[in-house]
């Protein structure tokens, strides 16, 4: 058994639309007249998805994991797309607003265009794909908290913005492309992986590793040299650090 | 407003000995009564209920400065706990730290209906005030702190009693609170130069005066102000090992003071007493030495405590006690906040996660447990938790349950550290449940009777009493708490009614109106020509030392809506 459902949007919209009742753990096992129900936040006014998407059903699931969502279209202003999705697939052909994938536990989602921010925040399982930009705070945790992803994989294939994996706890981040300001801040567990540039990797981490393949690396001044080593077939330096952290600091970081 | 009957009811109203009996309660203007015309009223069917008189908060952070830093500082605990705005009701936010409406609806539909912030630093009482304000339902006070005083610690050292009497007096009036707080006196301004008082007979740095003396003094002008309560006392050396005998120390220094007042019996309330009585030497070894302030209040009448029971999870500490938390934050590093008030006290904040799994934690939770069981007269104790500091006031029902089934402690227990062995739960403690009278005490009762608000109206229901009545869906000839804590949560957690001056405010736990409650203020009166005396030196530290002036610092009436002057009796001429 399988259900894949498209969801078009009827028309552009100005307001934000909250799509995290729109995941397959809560179409599994719906009839199409049901699903078409289900309840989203349009601003401040709760709708039926169908009021804003053109719905279209094809076949049935019992769970999950047979269930694939495509999103078709400019999604730029639809936030929580998957948020807390255990199983099945999620596939947006254009860019999604805020929270894309965040708390996602399993399953797949991939985002064909760009992500705005906090894309795979706290997420625990599964894996986000961005095809395109990622913005501020991919793979990260929410404001004040002292944990942020604890499982789980994100790949960004273009640039992606300040703080990535920020609190990050487990699990890995690629970032195909270029980070921003501080990726991996306050991380205490986990991988990221950049392939371009970035601007004072693995501020404030305490475990972890950060590996910086660009050549445009702005370094933090509170990191201890340990030698060289093979990363991928590629020799790099590394680093341990943040020294700053409690004076103990135990992450490893890897530049060119 | 409709008079109002609740009929039927099994009715526990301990400061007049009734003891669980099916009784009415008529309400007329707000006021218990003996009888009204039933035609006319309310009536509310209380067949196989538990009705009690509004549930009253002796000691909880609730409003405030500090308060407020901890909400800004933990943006997660307040999306943790968000619950969107209703027909009647705001927008509820907080887990641990809540906003001022949450906090007055969450107390609402445990039954609780008169709320006093516990700590006030005086150069911040109008922010106090601005959240009091905002906190529907209760009704409220607050107490100021006076425990590092820079003018009052010169008047101690000096012996001038009479000028403290007068400080304090225009302190009460310019913060408008009615109680003097005090906490780890003397150690807060030793914290302003890195260091801490853990003795009571430790001298603070440049004032030269000991945190004994410091009580000793204000407890003296408590007395003569005739203020309603004791004065209110956090101890030195809060949350280290082996600090039962700073605490002993602590109650022994106020033994000579007579009550000014024939009403109470109390000289000093040292509050959280969880936190203050423990034994070992350091964090591994710490166990629990509850039964030392056990036998300290069961043979004497001059100190009261309330439990300041820790549960376990998350939560946030905050307190005047910087140094203290300053520790916290070198043994957890998470983020912290310390701050100075000037010339007056000190206070930090810092989250916290409580574990079953760690030693410390769980002789901490077992301690206020076996306060709570152990002390005989249990208008001596109150139930808290020090909210935040111990555990949210949300958890008082669990807390409830625990005191009224051994089977849920013994269940408990069985999921935490081998320290619990350290303690008395497992032995002394087996066994003993409370019933709900005792419940009906430690959670009403005692608070009103510890603050002196009998007269006025709190924590009972006889004839003259406020019409603040609780009714929980417990039907006390069919309860058996021991095998039905779940029961006993679920009834404290919604009330089936609150009732809150004759108006009904919960229904079936859920809020149905939300009505401003009056602001407890304390006014008492000082001798014109000592209070100029007085007055001539505090200008003198205003001019020289606070950053604000003197005329911009009392706070205006026009901050309060509903202001209530409590009567005083003072016990002699202060002059």
């Amino acid at each position: 058994m399988a259900m894949t459902i498209t969801l078009k949007l009827k028309e552009a919209i100005m307001v934000p639309i909250e799509a995290d009742s729109a995941t397959p753990d809560n179409f599994a096992g719906n009839a199409e007249k049901d699903i078409k129900a289900i309840k989203v936040w349009h601003g401040n006014t709760e709708v039926a998805l169908d009021r804003l998407f053109d719905v279209n059903v094809n076949g049935n699931a019992d769970k999950p994991a047979d269930v694939k969502i495509i999103f078709d279209g400019d999604m730029s202003r639809v936030k929580h797309i998957g948020e807390g999705m255990t199983d099945g697939e999620i596939v947006v052909n254009g860019d999604v607003d805020m929270h894309a994938g965040a708390l996602m536990e399993g399953g797949k989602i991939t985002v064909k265009g760009n992500a705005d921010g906090w894309a795979g925040r706290n997420m625990k399982g599964g894996e986000l794909i961005i095809e395109g930009n990622a913005g501020h705070y991919v793979g990260s945790g929410y404001r004040g908290e002292a944990r942020g992803m604890r499982g789980g994989k994100i790949t960004v294939n273009g640039d992606a913005g300040d703080y990535v994996g920020n609190q990050l706890a487990e699990g890995e981040i690629c970032i195909n492309g270029n980070a921003g300001l501080m990726p991996g801040l306050d991380m205490r567990g986990g991988k990221i992986i950049i392939d371009g540039s970035a601007a004072l990797p693995g501020a404030g981490m305490l475990k972890g590793t950060v590996i910086v393949k660009g050549d445009n690396i702005e370094m933090m001044p509170t990191f201890g040299a340990d030698g060289t080593e093979t990363v991928d077939g590629v020799e790099m330096k590394k680093f341990v650090g943040d020294l700053a952290v409690r004076g103990r600091g135990k992450g490893t970081l890897y530049v060119k | 407003m409709a008079d109002m009957i609740i009929k039927n009811g099994t009715v526990y109203d301990p400061l007049n000995n009734i003891p669980g009996e099916k009784k009415d309660i008529c309400i007329k203007d707000g006021k218990v009564t003996d009888k009204i015309k039933e035609k006319d009223a309310t009536v509310i069917d209380a067949k196989g209920k538990t009705v009690m008189p509004g549930g009253v908060e002796i000691h909880a952070h609730i409003a405030g400065a500090k308060v407020n830093a901890g909400r800004l500082m933990r943006p997660e605990d307040a999306w943790m706990g968000k619950v969107p705005k209703g027909k009647l009701t705001r927008a509820e936010s907080g887990s641990s730290i809540f906003n001022v409406y949450a906090t007055g609806y969450k107390y609402a539909r445990m039954g609780y209906t008169t709320l006093f912030e516990a700590a006030v630093p005086p150069l911040l009482a109008r922010h106090t005030h601005e959240e009091l304000e905002e906190i529907p339902i209760a009704d409220k006070g607050a107490y100021v702190l006076m425990d590092n005083n820079w003018l009052g610690m010169e008047y101690i050292k000096n012996g001038e009693i009479d000028k403290l009497a007068a400080l304090s007096a225009w302190f009460l009036k310019a913060t408008k609170c009615m109680v003097l707080k005090f906490v780890n006196p003397g150690g807060n301004e030793a914290w302003g130069w890195g260091k801490n008082l853990i003795e009571v007979n430790e001298h603070t740095p440049h004032f030269e005066v000991t945190p004994a003396e410091i009580l000793n003094a204000f407890a003296e002008v408590n007395e003569r102000l005739g203020l309603p309560h004791s004065i209110h006392v956090h101890c030195n050396n809060l949350g280290h090992p082996g600090n039962v005998g700073t605490t002993i120390d602590t109650f022994n220094a106020v033994k000579d003071i007579k009550p000014g007042r024939s009403d109470r019996k109390a000289i000093l309330h040292a509050t959280h007493a969880q936190f203050h009585a423990y034994g070992g030497s350091n964090w591994k070894d710490v166990e629990s030495e509850s039964k030392v302030i056990v036998d300290y209040i069961n043979s004497n009448d001059h100190v009261t405590i309330d439990m300041g029971q820790l549960m376990f999870g998350d939560t946030t500490t905050m307190t005047a006690d910087g140094a203290m938390e300053y520790d916290l934050h070198k043994l957890s590093r998470r983020k912290w906040i310390n701050c100075d008030v000037e010339l007056e006290t000190g206070s930090g904040i810092i989250p916290v996660r409580y574990s079953p799994k760690v030693a410390v934690n769980t002789v901490q939770w077992a301690i206020g447990l076996e306060l709570a069981l152990l002390i005989k007269d249990k208008t001596k104790i109150a139930l808290t938790t020090d909210h935040p500091n111990a555990a949210p006031f949300t958890k008082y029902p669990e807390i409830i349950a625990l005191l009224m089934s051994s089977t849920m402690r013994d269940g408990m227990m069985k999921g935490v550290h081998e320290s619990i062995k350290r303690t008395l739960l497992p032995s002394e403690c087996a066994g003993i449940e409370l019933t709900l009278e005792d419940i009906a005490k430690i959670t009403r009762g005692t608070q009103a009777k510890l603050l002196n608000f009998v007269e006025l109206g709190k924590g009972h229901l006889a004839p003259g009493a406020d019409g603040d009545v609780a009714v929980y869906d417990i039907d006390p000839d069919k309860l058996d708490g021991s095998r039905n804590p779940d029961q006993i949560i679920n009834a404290f957690r919604k009330a089936i009614y609150t009732i809150k001056g004759g108006e009904i405010v919960v229904k079936d736990g859920e809020v149905v109106a939300t009505p401003m409650g009056r602001t407890f203020i304390a006014n008492p009166e000082i001798d014109e020509s000592l209070n100029k005396a007085m007055l001539e030196d505090l200008t003198e530290k205003f001019v020289h030392y606070y950053s604000v002036n003197m005329a911009n610092y009392p706070v205006q009436s026009r901050y309060l809506r509903n202001p209530f002057e409590i009567p005083l009796k003072p016990s002699k001429e202060v002059a």
